[in-house]
């Protein structure tokens, strides 16, 4: 059922079994694992079901560190989050994600890949891309269609991973009726967290303090709280609470808002064929993006990365005809500062991957190809969220923002093109060029850089088993208090190269099971 | 590389382009009117980005900036004979460069990944072009 959190009386209680802090992709996967449920499950969400610009201004910040895209505008703060420009990019993490890498501080998770599967499968079906395992194997495609050909590179050294496409699904459209049709699910929009309340020894949550706009506040109480707002105001509100912890909630240790994490994604190089080839499985095209929903990206081994002491990047690969890169506006500059702006600036993008108009029937033979890189950003705890002096309308402090990148970044984006160019000479492809602002010596910072992100946020509430290195458990679980938890991904360690939506989606639904099993 | 470069290397590829050896090097006596005629040119047609690359790679490697010196460390490195016949040097030079990158020989030029060998052939070539120097 669905109330609006503004029509209730000033004051009122809300009491429930789990209560599910913002209803985005990890916030709605788990509410509705426990539809129809015994279980009375309270879902918070601080926007309605359309974008409100005062409410999008809650999410106003300040980016003190290296430039980056307006806050208010990179997340949507209504019912479904940011699904509602999400470009459907879906993607497992990689077995050597999970590891604890000498040559990468800070990196390995306390859960590994085998640990996700199960889940994994189920997130495909909540974001409904196929299930069937064999399309995530760049083999299986190669069998399908001579046009969809893997490159002939050495697999141990350059393989080529596989992306799936949502449709993509607008968790805000899709998911609503179910949501509010579930008896036992009860959806409060208008509802914003503004502080947690934990008992004496705070050891546990006692209760939430939602506002509204229109001036009223409202309580809520329930056995388990899960803050699933995205990585960015979850670090928010756990150091906003601070009147009982002066440091904030979980942080004790000063982690929670450290290793705030992005992708780094920029046009990086050129690839010239020496003959045209059927590079169809690597295309973003009409045909990849809407009738197979899916495409290949070129990607350093394990083994390639550890010898080369870098992160995990992939390339994808895009030709003339195609999706330019300054298509994608992703580009900080000129990113629009409102949520309406942003979508505006997408529409016309889905438009022409939905109208044909980038159908490979239209391109010509191709061999020459732009690449993107979408790198995995080192875990650095100077990367941080940080509480500003202003405060927001609900008199929440607003978000300053300190993103850092490192030297391992760097290297990381230069050795993954020379790498690849490298292969592709082996294999008599053709010649990469690495483009020029990679090869500056600051090249995140420089006048000509073209290095942007994905809207990806990660980090800032850590898993980690150890209370010293980690703000969450492997569970979930805020270290030192009993009943609070973190969905999404705030709690990855590390970033991949995979776009972050599947992976949170599968790492909700496993929370979800560990709170059914304790419940 | 520019977006107009770009697209003007990605057609060459695409159109399988080669240029007809009388354009290179009319003067030039063998071996180095095969060593001076990097294959990297019927890639990218573009003799002007061939002659940058090889003046980067001179700039880079103070010990090879004379046509003699480098045409030697090209035959030296392939264990090529300078009295070989053209098509057997050029099928040679070949397997030298895709063994150069298996082999991690490999320089950056301005952003280009090339063997030692093709970046050599295009210092070799930005000599003996003057007209493009």
């Amino acid at each position: 059922m669905h109330i609006d959190a503004n029509t209730l009386d000033d004051e009122t209680l809300i009491e429930g079994d789990i209560c599910i802090v913002g209803a985005g992709a990890a916030g709605i996967s788990m509410a509705l694992e426990w539809a129809n449920s015994s279980h009375r499950v309270i879902l918070l969400e601080g926007g309605g079901f359309e974008v409100e610009t005062e409410l999008q201004d809650l999410y106003r910040g300040e980016n003190i560190g290296r430039k980056y895209f307006p806050l208010q505008s990179s997340r949507l703060h209504y019912f479904g989050g940011t699904t509602g420009h999400w470009g459907g990019f879906c993607a497992r993490f990689d077995p050597w994600d999970f590891e604890q890498r000498e040559w990468v501080p800070h990196s390995g998770w306390p859960i590994d890949l085998d640990d996700l599967k199960p889940f994994y499968d189920r997130a495909q079906t909540v974001v409904e891309i196929d299930t069937a395992p064999e399309r995530w194997e760049s083999g299986y495609w190669n069998d399908q269609a001579p046009n969809l050909a893997v490159l002939p590179l050495d697999a141990s050294k350059v393989w080529t991973k596989m992306w799936q496409f949502s449709a993509p699904t607008r968790f805000g459209m899709h998911y609503r009726e179910p949501v509010v049709a579930s008896s036992n699910i009860h959806l409060y929009t208008h509802a914003n967290v503004c502080d947690i309340k934990t008992n004496e020894a705070v050891s546990a949550v006692d209760e939430l303090e939602i506002r509204c706009l229109n001036g009223k506040s409202h309580r809520v109480r329930a056995r388990y709280v899960v803050l699933a707002c995205g990585a960015i105001q979850n670090a928010r509100m756990l150091l906003a609470s601070n009147r009982q912890a002066p440091k904030g909630l979980g942080n004790d240790r000063d982690l929670v808002g450290r290793f705030f994490m992005e992708h780094i994604e920029a046009p990086s190089a050129y690839l010239i064929l020496a003959e045209p080839g059927p590079m169809s499985l690597y295309h973003l095209s009409e045909e990849s993006y809407v009738d197979r929903k899916a495409r290949g990206e070129l990607v350093l081994s394990n083994e390639q990365q550890r010898e080369h002491q870098i992160l995990n990047c992939s390339a994808d690969l895009r030709a003339e005809g195609e999706i330019k890169p300054e298509d994608l506006a992703n580009r900080i500059d000129t990113y629009p500062k409102t949520a309406q702006g942003v979508q505006e600036m997408l529409a016309p993008i889905f438009e022409a991957l939905d109208s044909g108009a980038l159908s490979e029937a239209n391109l010509p033979p191709l061999a020459g190809f732009s690449m993107q890189c979408r790198s995995e950003t080192a875990p650095n705890p100077a990367s941080r969220v940080m509480l500003g002096e202003e405060k927001d309308a609900l008199d929440v402090p607003r978000v300053k923002l300190d993103w850092q990148l490192t030297e391992l970044d760097k290297r990381t984006l230069l050795k993954t093109f020379e790498v690849i160019g490298t292969e592709v000479g082996r294999a008599g492809l053709g010649r990469l060029q690495v483009m020029e602002w990679l090869l500056d010596d600051d090249p995140f910072g420089g006048p000509e850089s073209l290095a942007a992100a994905g809207w990806h946020h990660m980090g800032t509430a850590r898993m980690n088993d150890d209370p010293q290195q980690g703000v969450v458990d492997a569970n979930c679980k805020i270290h030192g208090l009993a009943n609070l938890y973190v969905a999404g991904s705030a709690v990855f360690p590390t970033s991949g190269t995979a776009n972050p939506t599947l992976t949170l989606i599968a790492m909700s639904l496993r929370l979800s099971d560990h709170l059914k099993k304790i419940a | 590389m520019d977006r107009r470069q770009f697209i003007q290397f990605a057609a060459a590829g695409a159109a399988g382009i080669g240029l007809s050896g009388a354009v290179w090097l009319p003067s030039a006596e063998p071996p180095l009117s095969v060593l001076g005629r990097p294959a990297l040119l019927r890639l990218l047609n573009s003799p002007g980005e061939i002659t940058a690359i090889g003046k980067a790679f001179r700039a880079e490697h103070p010990t090879e900036r004379t046509a003699d010196a480098i045409a030697s460390a090209i035959l030296t490195d392939a264990q090529l004979s300078s009295n070989l016949p053209k098509p057997a040097m050029r099928e040679a030079l070949w397997r030298q460069i895709r063994q150069d990158f298996a082999d991690h020989r490999t320089v950056r030029l301005r952003g280009w990944i090339l063997s030692v060998t093709e970046a050599r052939q295009c210092a070799l070539y930005s000599i003996l072009s003057p007209s493009l120097s």
